[in-house]
């Protein structure tokens, strides 16, 4: 998959479960920007697992890194990857 | 008897060798957890934390959490716990318009430094503390000191910034303002009575009735009011184990807890359910000691709590529902029923009682749909800073939920929607969540979707799309005598239509849209 268009739909998808306004860019802070708390962030990965047929496993994962926007991607992009 | 030694109801005494608070390696017995806190009490009035003080807290440990919060409440002032991850200028604004005294952050967050903003106005400047770490280690005698070793690799320093300099004597009742997480500019913050937060762990260990040998698994952050009072004081009140983590909750890692902690209680919320539910690797993990599971916040599906009632049959399965402003829990439905009643959140809970009145405030018959009311000693106090919004909600002792519902005979209530969905058709309000209800619980209709389709300038039919079961052949006729079973006519949709799809939003609720 393309990274552009993975980028621009999780983007929606960021925006549409925290409800934020704020701009989302590489280095935005999914947590600290955004609000994504533990919940959320778990909510949000359910979201992508069922909208991408895919399955994370978040071994050897760090979570204070993965929440910034292009780690994030990143991340998600590798597993799709895997995936295929 | 002070707000703290409610809280704890004579654990600290009766309980005093037991466990009462885990997380990750740390364990506190009930007198190691008075000691932490009275120290850390002890610190904070040091630096001049007073009764009635107005004390922010945030911080990403969930143990330390608990300590600092607990530490407030024993000095008499008042937590406004905060998400650990708040950004800098939104945590400004809320500080400047609750004109908070203090905030207490983790050392090692760098996202917040008040000592270097300019923008608070709070009158004589903004003073810096530090509570050196080591605070939550309790040395192996009493008299012994710290052993220099383990506290180096103890991560508990905390930072104290002294903000706005008065006290506010309208707070003479507040022992916890809580914040919605609305998406509005500044939340609305609930005050919160030591009779609200009493009344509500009363009536919430009536319907659970936990043991003090239970061990809680917590999970949700505890800046939500459901894990506060529901959760964590309900658990000291009862004398239980709680059991917390610094760990994200992902479904491997819910499991491996409540495996190895032994965990007999679990407060969860669907999300974190639903993918248990959904392990395949579920079978694996010896979970017999659960024997309840609460779960909150957003319903289920009725095939999603059939999947939770068949794999875990021994377990006592409840479903609550409330608000913050009810401190928070109003209703409660237990596993025998959520079969039976299927979309109901249940009966009142204790000392609660529950109403459904039309717009004129007339209570209304069962089945018939109006606002959810709520009256009880767990009714908020108010909204802090905020009379205009306190009168339109809390009117005459009467919690006005903004909710919408209706009771049955059976005094179960039923959650329709939000006054804020509502759709106009032929004159009449119509909430759609109601008939999507209706339609959904038809066999072969997975979803549903009410919606008004507008036909001239001023009027709009009502129109339901459903996507069906694969292979499912639709009785059309059927459906629509179904639905006038229970719907009045003027809510029957003029036009069902079956579509392979209905649109759905990135995160894949379906989108509400009025077509043409």
């Amino acid at each position: 998959m393309n990274k552009e268009n993975l980028f621009k739909e999780l983007k929606e998808l960021v925006t549409e479960l925290s409800k934020s306004t704020q701009e989302i860019t590489e280095g935005t802070n999914m947590t600290y920007d955004l609000g994504f708390d533990s919940i959320l962030l778990i909510e949000l990965f359910t979201a992508i697992e069922e909208r991408y047929h895919v399955e994370f496993d978040f071994e050897g994962i760090d979570f204070e890194k993965i929440v910034i926007y292009e780690n994030f991607v990143n991340y998600v992009a590798s597993v799709i990857e895997v995936s295929k | 008897m002070s707000f703290y030694d409610i809280l704890f109801n004579n654990n600290v005494k009766v309980n005093a060798g037991k466990s009462a608070l885990e997380c990750d390696n740390t364990v506190y017995t009930y007198e190691e957890l008075d000691r932490v806190i009275t120290r850390l009490a002890e610190r904070l009035q040091k630096i001049g934390v007073g009764r009635m003080d107005k004390v922010m807290l945030m911080h990403n440990n969930p143990c330390q959490y608990t300590l600092i919060m607990l530490a407030i409440i024993k000095i008499g002032a008042i937590p406004m716990p905060v998400y650990s991850k708040m950004g800098q200028s939104k945590l400004e604004s809320m500080i400047q318009f609750y004109e908070v005294n203090y905030l207490i952050k983790a050392a090692d967050n760098i996202f917040i430094k008040l000592e270097e903003c300019d923008t608070l106005q709070c009158g004589e400047g903004i003073d810096t503390y530090e509570i050196e770490r080591g605070w939550t280690y309790i040395p192996e005698t009493q008299d012994a000191a710290a052993n220099i070793d383990d506290v180096d690799k103890i991560k508990d320093g905390l930072i104290v910034y002294r903000m706005f300099r008065d006290q506010d004597s309208s707070l003479e009742l507040v022992k916890l303002i809580l914040f919605t997480s609305g998406t509005t500019s500044t939340p609305k913050a609930i005050m919160l009575s030591q009779e609200n937060i009493y009344a509500n762990i009363t009536s919430i260990c009536d319907y659970l009735k936990l043991e003090k040998e239970d061990n809680i698994l917590l999970i949700k952050d505890l800046s939500h009011s459901s894990s506060i009072t529901s959760e964590l004081f309900v658990g000291l009140f009862t004398g239980c184990k709680i059991v917390m983590t610094t760990q994200l909750p992902i479904t491997k890692m819910i499991l491996k807890i409540l495996e190895k902690q032994n965990i007999s209680v679990f407060f969860a919320v669907p999300t974190l359910l639903k993918g248990i539910m959904s392990y395949t690797k579920l079978p694996e993990y010896d979970l017999s000691k659960l024997r309840i599971i609460n779960f909150y916040g957003a319903s289920m599906y009725y095939m999603d709590i059939l999947r939770l009632v068949e794999l875990f049959p021994t377990v006592d399965i409840f479903y609550s529902y409330g608000q913050t402003e009810a401190s928070p829990r109003v209703t409660y439905i237990e596993r025998e029923n959520l079969l039976k009643k299927p979309a109901s959140c249940g009966r009142e809970i204790k000392n609660v009682k529950v109403y459904i009145e039309d717009t004129e405030g007339n209570l209304l018959e069962p089945n018939v749909q109006g606002e959810v009311i709520v009256t009880g000693a767990n009714v908020m106090l108010g909204y802090y800073k905020n009379p205009e919004k306190t009168a339109d909600t809390v009117i005459n002792g009467k919690l006005h939920t903004r909710d919408l519902g209706y009771m049955d005979e059976d005094g179960f209530l039923y959650i329709t929607g939000r006054m804020d969905n509502m759709i106009i058709s032929g004159g009449k309000n119509i909430y759609p969540e109601e008939i999507e209800g209706v339609l959904t619980s038809y066999e072969g209709v997975i979803e549903a979707l009410c919606t008004a389709r507008k036909k001239g300038n001023e009027t709009s039919d009502l129109i339901a799309y459903i996507v069906l079961n694969e292979g499912y052949v639709l009785d059309y006729e059927g459906l629509l005598e179904y639905c006038k079973s229970y719907l009045e006519l003027y809510k029957i949709p003029k036009e069902i239509i079956v579509v392979e799809e209905l649109e759905k939003t990135p995160s894949g609720k379906i989108k509400r849209t009025v077509t043409n």
